[in-house]
């Protein structure tokens, strides 16, 4: 298993949110990887993956321990009166209803991850788009003699 | 893009510079978002404008013509983003 193996796992489940699928919002049709600029084309509410870091420990001669922090951001559009909250909470529990599984164990194949943040930004003044934000970590194993 | 604007606040006529910009949002990734301001001076007001508060262009100092070719004659304040008690800026919707 390896970063791309997990960035792959997390965009597959994150793709599934959809209104008729029971969700709050039609956010997977937009989820992007590493995106970190959208323009006034772009469509809300949409989801990026943003990979800041990865701690690598060697437990073994050939395996490597990861613990790599991805956020995944949703950008959607705020709600007359200035409301972000309502709307970044809706599409927050997509995010996270999306990525806990069938079973709610939030593995993925070998290994798992878990959300350790979660974060509804205030509205900037005369904003028209409001961000919302799920931290998480996910813990594998990287076998390089495999 | 700027463009000068003779408004009307409570019945008050002023001078005001109203601005387009883009600015930008987000975390750990930005969206392009587009915001207005206007710009006046301070002592063109008794009270300065707050969150709120409705601006139009001036019927009397403006044509019908003219009016009908804005692409907006209302504006609400929606936050103030500077004052330095001599020209304040605020957002506009």
């Amino acid at each position: 298993m390896n970063g791309l193996d997990v960035v792959n796992a997390i965009e597959s489940r994150l793709d599934d949110i959809a209104t008729g699928a029971g969700y709050n919002t039609s956010a997977g049709s937009r989820v992007y990887l590493g995106r970190t600029r959208f323009d006034e084309g772009d469509t809300y509410p949409l989801i990026t993956l943003v990979v800041p870091d990865t701690d690598i420990r060697q437990t073994a001669c050939a395996v490597h321990s990861h613990a790599m922090t991805l956020i995944v951001e949703g950008h959607f559009a705020a709600a007359t009166g200035g409301d972000v909250l309502t709307p970044g909470y809706a599409l927050l529990d997509d995010i996270k209803k999306a990525l806990s599984g069938v079973s709610s164990d939030y593995s993925i194949g070998t290994g798992k991850f878990a959300p350790n943040g979660e974060r509804v930004f205030p509205r900037e003044d005369s904003a028209d788009i409001g961000v919302c934000q799920l931290r998480i970590q996910a813990t594998f194993s990287e076998n390089h003699a495999a | 893009m700027l463009t000068n604007l003779r408004a009307v606040k409570g019945g008050v006529s002023f001078n005001a510079l109203l601005e387009r910009g883009t600015g930008q949002i987000g975390g750990a990734a930005f969206s392009a978002d587009r915001f207005t301001t206007l710009t006046y001076y301070k002592s063109a007001l008794a009270t300065p404008l707050k969150n709120g508060d409705t601006v139009t262009a001036d019927s009397t100092y403006y044509t019908a013509g003219e009016l009908a070719d804005m692409e907006k004659t209302t504006w609400t304040v929606d936050g103030v983003d500077s004052d330095d008690g001599h020209l304040v800026r605020v957002f506009v919707r």
